[in-house]
C-alpha cells in the first residue's frame, strides 16, 4: 500500500536524478567535441553519443514531469509544471527547473533542425547549454528531496568541477583551426 | 537579310542544344525517368549507413533505464526503512521524542522521522 501510493513520487525523483546525470554527460560530451581534450574517442563517435544522450535526457525529463503530475501527494498540475513561480512548494527552486526545461527543449529542437537554421542562430542557442547545466544543477540541489543526500551532493560537485575545467580549457586553449592555419606559432 | 540570318543562327543554336541534351540524356538517365523499382533495388544493394556509436547507444539506453530503476528502488528502500523507524518511534513514550509533524513532501516527512529517531536514540 505504501509503495503503491509513493510510486509516482519515486518515479519523479529517480527520473530527475537520472535526467540531471544525462544532461551533465551531454554537456561534457559537447565540451569534448569542441576542446578535443581527450584524443582517443573519434569525434564522430562522441557526436553520435552526444546527440543520443541529449535525446535520452529529454525522455527522462518527461518521466520526471509525468511522475510529478501523477503523484497524489505534491499535486502538481499543468500550471505548476510549466509556469515558473506558480507552485507553493519552493517556488524559486522549482522555477529553476522549469526554465531549464524550456532551455533544454530549445536546444534539442534547434539541434534537430540544425541544417535548416543559420549556423550562428544554432550556435547561439546551443551555448545556452551552459545555463541549462547550471539551472538544472541548482534545481536538483535546492528543490529535490534528495538535496540532503551526500552522494548526490558530491556527484553534483564532481560534474560541476569537470564542466568548469573543460569550459576553462575551451576558453583559454587556442582554437585548433587557428593553430592549423599558422603552424609556425 | 539580317533578320533572316539571325533567325537561322538561332535555329542552328537550338538544334545544337537539343542534340547535346539528347546525347547527355542517353549517357545518364534523369531521376524522373528512373523507375521506382530501380531506385528500390539500388537502396537494397547499398547497405544503410550505421551510426558511429550504435553499440554504445544501446549500452547507454540500458544503463539509463537500469539507473532509473536502481535509484527508484534505493529511494523506496530508504523510505521503507525510515517508515519502519517511525513505527519504532511511536512505541517510545511521549516526552522522549518530539513529533515530526506533517511534511511538505514524503521526503521531508522522512527527514523529520530520521531526526526524531536520532533524538530518541
Amino acid at each position: 500500500m505504501l509503495s503503491q501510493s509513493h510510486t509516482w513520487w519515486y518515479t519523479a525523483r529517480a527520473g530527475g536524478i537520472v535526467a540531471l546525470a544525462l544532461v551533465a554527460l551531454t554537456v561534457i560530451g559537447g565540451l569534448q567535441l569542441s576542446t578535443r581534450l581527450v584524443r582517443r574517442p573519434a569525434p564522430a563517435w562522441v557526436l553520435d553519443v552526444h546527440r543520443f544522450v541529449a535525446g535520452l535526457s529529454v525522455a527522462l525529463v518527461g518521466v520526471h514531469l509525468v511522475g510529478l503530475a501523477l503523484d497524489p501527494f505534491v499535486k502538481f498540475g499543468l500550471t505548476e509544471l510549466f509556469v515558473p513561480m506558480a507552485t507553493k512548494y519552493r517556488p524559486g527552486s522549482v522555477a529553476f527547473g522549469i526554465v531549464a526545461l524550456y532551455v533544454l527543449l530549445a536546444i534539442e529542437v534547434t539541434s534537430l533542425a540544425m541544417r535548416r537554421l543559420p549556423r550562428r542562430v544554432w550556435h547561439g542557442i546551443h551555448l545556452s547549454s551552459y545555463a541549462l547545466f547550471v539551472l538544472a544543477t541548482v534545481h536538483g540541489l535546492t528543490a529535490g528531496t534528495d538535496r540532503h543526500n551526500a552522494l548526490f551532493q558530491w556527484a553534483c560537485l564532481l560534474t560541476a568541477g569537470v564542466v568548469l575545467f573543460m569550459t576553462l580549457v575551451r576558453i583559454l586553449a587556442p582554437r585548433r583551426s587557428v593553430a592549423r592555419r599558422d603552424p609556425l606559432t | 537579310m539580317n533578320d533572316n540570318s539571325n533567325q537561322s543562327d538561332q535555329a542552328e543554336r537550338i538544334r545544337a542544344l537539343q542534340a547535346r541534351r539528347a546525347a547527355s540524356a542517353r549517357l545518364r538517365p534523369t531521376p524522373a525517368a528512373e523507375s521506382s523499382s530501380t531506385r528500390a533495388n539500388a537502396s537494397k544493394r547499398r547497405p544503410r549507413r550505421r551510426h558511429a556509436a550504435a553499440g554504445t547507444r544501446i549500452f547507454l539506453a540500458g544503463l539509463s533505464v537500469s539507473s532509473f530503476f536502481a535509484v527508484a528502488g534505493a529511494i523506496g528502500l530508504a523510505h521503507r526503512t525510515t517508515t519502519t523507524a517511525q513505527a519504532v518511534t511511536t512505541s517510545i513514550p511521549v516526552g522522549t521524542a518530539s513529533a515530526g509533524g506533517a511534511g511538505a513532501t514524503p521526503g521531508a516527512a522522512s527527514a523529520r522521522v530520521v531526526n526524531t529517531v536520532t533524538k530518541a536514540s
